[in-house]
């Protein structure tokens, strides 16, 4: 049986999966399906030629409007998100443009001030890899339990306008295993775990171990820890006992 | 840090083909990783999340530029009349290549323009089935009408009078 259209595209593309062999085997034997398949990645070159002469030069990445975006939040996600993005921007920019005074103009911008040597926390963030997390819906109410091993583990929690819990661990390992209305956390090392609660979540409950520490129930937030300035709880984490 | 170096030049030519405007397309791309990083964890199928949300905020940034475009629509009008005519070399110029690529494209139906464009930048059927709410198993019959429309569309331009 001859090549449809799904199989030729899918030759063109390198999307045969487990049809691959058989198909190739096929063609070895088919000199019209060859003919087809020809043809149409003929045609295939010829149209993404054409679609070539729309292209302007892709300008380079102006990392200032990410930063005009991002500066309003003042807060810790967006300067990090930021300087995630920049770093990336730097990397994708500076093999381009050799010389580029554009790092050290991003670190003024982003206000973390002086030289680019003498701002070694940022330094670290932004040679780490990028943190682990996880984004999961809470409509119908959510337990996140935190199992951490190790000293200096932290939970920071905060509410947020958006749709999903997003947990994220930054520093240490961390593994994330969600079940329906359930999210457990394994950390490891020095972790900072950023819980990101939406306000309209109904009920959310973070227990480290299986001692509660945080609980937003409707409009009501309950923690033994005061909230800070910025209306974070931050809460430390500790180990079981052995 | 991987995802970006790899989709970002990608999402921001198949903004710019989408819209003629470069600088859209960086502003887009740009706008689109930045609510990828405030998401703060990777999405199950992170092209494909990358593609929609690009569709999205171009369809929100057109919509808005034909708001303005409706509200201006009398001065243009008026400006226009005292606009000298088109020189002949103008004239060619609005008939060049890539204008005829870009109506051609145009032409086509949304669902075969997307796939066009998006396979054209190397997007796998996995993320194109996920970004375009498609069958997995029909993307490749898909695209091969989509490149029989964007042909037939382009060369019914080039036969045009």
């Amino acid at each position: 049986m001859h090549l449809d259209e799904e199989r030729i595209q899918r030759l063109l593309h390198d999307e045969l999966g487990s049809t691959a062999a058989e198909t190739k085997l096929h063609l070895e034997r088919c000199v019209a399906c060859r003919e087809l398949v020809d043809g149409a990645r003929e045609e295939e070159r010829r149209i993404f030629g054409l679609l070539s002469q729309m292209d302007h030069p892709i300008p380079a990445l102006d990392p200032r409007i990410l930063l005009a975006d991002q500066r309003p939040s003042g807060g810790g996600w967006g300067r990090r998100a930021a300087a995630v993005i920049l770093s990336a921007a730097i990397a994708g920019t500076a093999y381009a443009l050799p010389g580029s005074p554009l790092p050290g103009a991003l670190d003024r911008l982003l206000g973390i001030g002086g030289g680019r040597d003498s701002v070694p926390s940022t330094r670290t963030e932004r040679n780490s890899t990028p943190p682990a997390g996880i984004a999961v819906p809470a409509e119908n109410g959510l337990v996140i339990r935190l199992v951490t091993e190790g000293e200096n583990a932290v939970a920071i929690v905060e509410l947020t306008e958006d749709e999903e819990v997003v947990v994220r661990a930054v520093g240490g390992n961390a593994t994330f295993t969600s079940d329906s209305g359930r999210l457990t956390v394994r950390s490891s090392g020095p972790v900072r775990l950023e819980i990101r609660i939406p306000r309209a979540a109904p009920s959310v409950e973070v227990l480290a171990g299986s001692t509660r520490v945080f609980h937003k129930h409707d409009r009501r937030q309950v923690s033994e820890t005061p909230a800070d300035s910025m209306g974070r709880f931050v809460i430390p984490l500790h180990s079981p006992a052995p | 840090m991987e995802l970006f170096h790899s989709h970002f030049h990608r999402l921001v030519r198949y903004l710019d083909r989408l819209s003629g405007d470069p600088e859209l397309a960086s502003d887009l791309a740009q706008e689109t990783f930045v609510k990828l990083h405030r998401r703060g964890a990777l999405p199950d199928n992170p092209e494909a999340w990358l593609i929609t949300v690009a569709m999205n905020l171009f369809r929100n940034a057109r919509s808005t530029a034909a708001r303005r475009r409706r509200l201006l629509t009398v001065t243009r009008v008026e400006s226009s009349l005292g606009d000298p005519a088109p020189g002949p070399a103008q004239l060619l110029e609005s008939v060049d290549e890539a204008e005829r690529v870009r109506a051609a494209i145009h032409r086509l139906g949304e669902r075969e323009r997307q796939l066009l464009l998006l396979r054209a930048e190397g997007y796998g059927y996995r993320e194109l089935a996920a970004a375009l709410g498609l069958n997995e198993a029909s993307v490749g019959t898909l695209l091969a009408r989509a490149k029989r429309a964007f042909r037939e569309s382009y060369q019914g331009s080039a036969d045009a009078p």
